[in-house]
């Protein structure tokens, strides 16, 4: 009976060790050279990966390093972004402390430049806790900061590759005008909330910029992902004025856990009026494939959510 | 793909070089730590040092000096306090260790939580093994030296401590001495450790290692030999696993050590298992 | 000459006393046994004498030594009780052996061929040459005592502690062991033990100490090892024990 229990440890070990090196020899014949002659191009997360795409049309290939979906405030990069990180071009990053672990990135990868393209937006900052006074990161969720992200972006990438100037700056044009479209467009929907219901409580303190652009009241459980909890003062705070101020809807992010906004919604008798995009996209058959829809969903839901459609 | 190309092609990007040589060293360092460890008793001490670690980490960035030193500091402050109150109480010792380690680690979680900083406190823990800077390669590496060269030189003493302290003090040698000078070797080691190769592949390291070999053997020279091979190999062959099927780094050299646990494991069984027989045999 | 000698020794441990006002002189030379029961002193007595514990009143003498100074110079050598002893341990029977070598060795404790040839003329007296490569936990009850008294002469020591040394030994083993500490005791040690085993106390030991929070009685087996100090010392009525007088 003995014997039962060791064949199977013996065979469960080997099994391990030859998938191990099954996969280790497929991985190897995947393996290939590139030679593909555009600029390779990697952004820390999807959503700047789409805006350069956007701007750099079909001279750049652009990658983002974490995967949709994936919270990106407590990424640890793999060999493999590491290995595509040290073959790219240029590297972008957003800076204002959203991905602290790229500094640990540039300190494996010296020889590739990397750029933080929220150089220069209107910096909205933290209102409490732990990083209070310091910058909100979650600039891209103002279209008009986008703009600047933009501008930072064709900036970069003229100076890798000169010779494609006016094609970048072309598509950069194009671009920001379908952001300014769709600001107005944003804005107009808003403008549908009755004013005393303009009220955005999330889970994250992602929408500072959002909420400054359109006039809105900001609740929020923290104020950065990194402390990912929540104070039980601000928890109770954040129940105490849904209750209040009778907010019909509140709702959380597509890469956090709502496990807490449920907890509110039980204590204050609210409902959630559904996951918001902010960190990251969704996957291409989700419902915010691009920057763009990105920021669609995210307002129609905050809409529908408020107005109880 | 030829073999050679198989070990050489990760070679070519300084971190894995740095990922694969730092871990090898602290792994060989922490391997011969937890031969001592595993035969005192004391394996629970790696991950209550680990943790207890986090307070000083954020007083010393508040003060500014180098994290190693808060760290330091307070893994002294934890082995202390095990120290005086399980000489002190009849509570048992893990459950000292498990008081004191959650305590500390607490009042870093509530000293971060009330710190204004640009880095992220708790990730100190959770060093990064690819993204080692040549300084702190420097100076993992140059600690781990220097600690393992102390460890071999005092083996003997060491070995007898573990064995048995009453001999020792009755002939004169102070048993109490070479308790701290233990604990302070294992403060050392994880301290300089830590923000290089990370909170979980210490405490495996500082456990896992010994505990093959303790399988394997029962002369304790070999035993050192089969805990550091071990822990070489696991630190090579899970960095070169991670790199090809892109997972996590320190991760995967934890994995293959469990893993080689488990063989070992496994031969030890059917060794004793056919040892039985024979001897039913020959009787 | 007194190999041991305690005056008025009182030890306190923080929620109890260890020995009170206990006092003891015991001659070179003689193989003495210690009985009492559970907690009566006996540990506390020997780490005394070990320098282990420091009396909280009272003195005591090791060799017309201090412990402290006699533990530098080696005089007292202790054999374990069995199962305060680690037997899985990666050890072999000659590891064992030169660790009673290791007060005399340099900081780095590296053998040297002197220290070999007194562990291997140690295992010879105990007779345990040949199981010299065995890891400890291979070995029978007695075979394990011999080992710790082969340490114990490599160690040089003039004064052997036994604790409890006869416990998880068989009667055959035990003969075997009282056999070898009587040799011990011929070449001019100083034996003393530990113990429950009172039956055959009186065939080896030509002293005995009744020890019950201090020293009830000590002297020659003949004289002390009487059926009323025994029964003071365990409280009740003694069986099958062979009492002097």
């Amino acid at each position: 009976m003995n014997k039962k229990i060791i064949i199977s440890i013996v065979v469960v070990a080997i099994s391990i060790m030859l998938s191990w090196v099954f996969l280790v020899s497929r991985d190897a014949d995947r393996e290939k050279q590139n030679t593909d002659t555009r600029l390779t191009v990697l952004s820390t997360f999807t959503v700047i990966s789409d805006m350069v795409r956007e701007v750099g049309g079909e001279k750049v290939e652009a990658i983002s390093l974490t995967k949709p979906g994936v919270e990106i405030h407590g990424y640890e990069p793999t060999p493999g972004d590491l290995v595509r990180a040290s073959r790219a071009d240029i590297i972008f990053d957003n800076g204002l402390n959203l991905e602290l672990w790229a500094q640990k990135l540039y300190t494996s990868i010296s020889n590739v430049p990397h750029v933080t393209i929220s150089e220069g937006i209107e910096v909205v900052p933290i209102a409490e806790g732990a990083y209070k006074d310091k910058p909100n990161p979650h600039a891209w969720m103002s279209p008009k900061q986008a703009l600047v992200y933009v501008e930072n972006i064709r900036k970069a990438l003229t100076e890798v590759s000169p010779e494609d100037e006016a094609y970048f700056a072309e598509r950069a044009r194009i671009y920001s005008e379908k952001i300014k479209a769709l600001d107005i467009q944003l804005r107009e929907s808003i403008s549908k909330i009755p004013e005393a219901q303009r009220y955005l409580t999330t889970c994250e303190g992602a929408f500072s910029y959002l909420a400054k652009d359109y006039g809105m009241k900001e609740l929020y459980l923290w104020a950065i992902n990194d402390e990912s909890q929540g104070s039980p003062q601000q928890i109770a705070y954040v129940v105490d004025q849904v209750k209040k101020n009778t907010i019909p809807a509140i709702f959380c992010e597509s890469t956090v856990e709502p496990k807490i906004q449920e907890e509110v919604v039980r204590e204050s008798g609210s409902r959630m009026g559904g996951v918001l995009y902010v960190d990251s996209l969704s996957g291409a058959d989700g419902p915010a494939p691009t920057y763009l829809a990105l920021l669609t969903h995210t307002v129609e839901t905050i809409v529908n959510g408020l107005r109880g459609l | 793909m030829n073999i050679v190309d198989l070990i050489t092609i990760p070679l070519q990007y300084p971190f894995m070089v740095k990922a694969i040589v730092v871990s090898s060293v602290v792994g060989a360092v922490c391997a011969l730590l937890s031969c001592f460890l595993i035969l005192k008793g004391w394996s629970l001490l790696g991950d209550a040092i680990s943790h207890a670690v986090l307070p000083g980490v954020v007083l010393a960035y508040i003060i500014g000096i180098p994290f190693s030193v808060g760290g330091f500091i307070f893994a002294l402050l934890a082995v202390l306090l095990i120290g005086s109150i399980k000489t002190h109480t009849k509570i048992k010792e893990d459950a000292v260790m498990g008081i004191v380690f959650t305590t500390l680690f607490a009042l870093g979680l509530i000293l971060i939580s009330r710190t204004v900083s640009s880095i992220d406190l708790m990730h100190v823990l959770f060093g990064y093994v690819l993204g080692i800077s040549d300084v702190a390669a420097w100076y993992t590496i140059g600690v781990s030296a220097v600690v393992a060269a102390i460890i071999l030189t005092f083996r003997r003493t060491l070995l007898l401590f573990c064995f048995d302290p009453t001999h020792m003090q009755s002939v004169g040698v102070s048993a109490k001495f070479i308790h701290y000078f233990l604990l302070v070797l294992l403060a050392v080691t994880i301290t300089a450790s830590l923000q290089t190769v990370g909170i979980i592949l210490v405490i495996a390291m500082l456990i896992t290692p010994g505990s093959t070999a303790f399988l394997l053997t029962k002369r304790f020279p070999v035993m050192l030999v089969i805990a550091s091979v071990v822990s070489v190999v696991s630190s090579v062959v899970g960095a070169y696993a991670s790199y090809y099927l892109d997972v996590s780094t320190g991760g995967a050299i934890v994995f293959f050590q469990g893993c080689v646990f488990l063989g070992a494991f496994a031969f030890s069984v059917i060794r004793s298992h056919r040892k039985k027989n024979t001897s039913v045999v020959s009787v | 000459m007194y190999a041991i000698e305690l005056h008025n020794v009182s030890v306190e441990y923080q929620d109890r006393m260890g020995l009170e006002n206990a006092s003891i002189q015991i001659p070179e030379g003689t193989f003495s046994g210690v009985i009492g029961m559970n907690g009566a002193g006996k540990s506390t007595l020997f780490k005394v004498i070990m320098g282990l514990v420091r009396p909280t009143s009272g003195s005591v003498l090791v060799d017309q030594k201090t412990p402290l100074q006699a533990q530098k110079e080696g005089v007292v050598a202790y054999v374990p009780q069995n199962e305060l002893v680690d037997w899985d341990f990666p050890v072999s029977v000659y590891d064992v052996v030169m660790m009673g070598r290791f007060g005399l060795q340099n900081i780095f404790r590296t053998p040297r061929a002197e220290d070999h040839a007194q562990v291997m003329n140690a295992l010879e007296k105990v007779g345990m040459k040949e199981y010299r490569d065995r890891q400890i936990g291979e070995l029978s009850g007695g075979q394990k005592k011999r080992v710790f008294v082969a340490r114990a002469l490599a160690h040089g020591a003039d004064i052997l502690l036994l604790d409890e040394p006869f416990a998880g030994v068989d009667a055959k083993s035990e003969h075997a062991l009282t056999e070898l500490l009587l040799t011990l005791k011929q070449a001019g040690k100083t034996i003393i033990l530990s113990t429950h085993e009172l039956t055959s106390l009186s065939e080896y030991c030509d002293h005995v100490a009744l020890i019950k929070k201090t020293v009830v009685a000590y002297g020659p087996t003949t004289e002390v090892f009487t059926r009323d100090n025994v029964t003071q010392t365990f409280d009740g009525a003694m069986h099958r024990i062979k009492f002097s007088a």
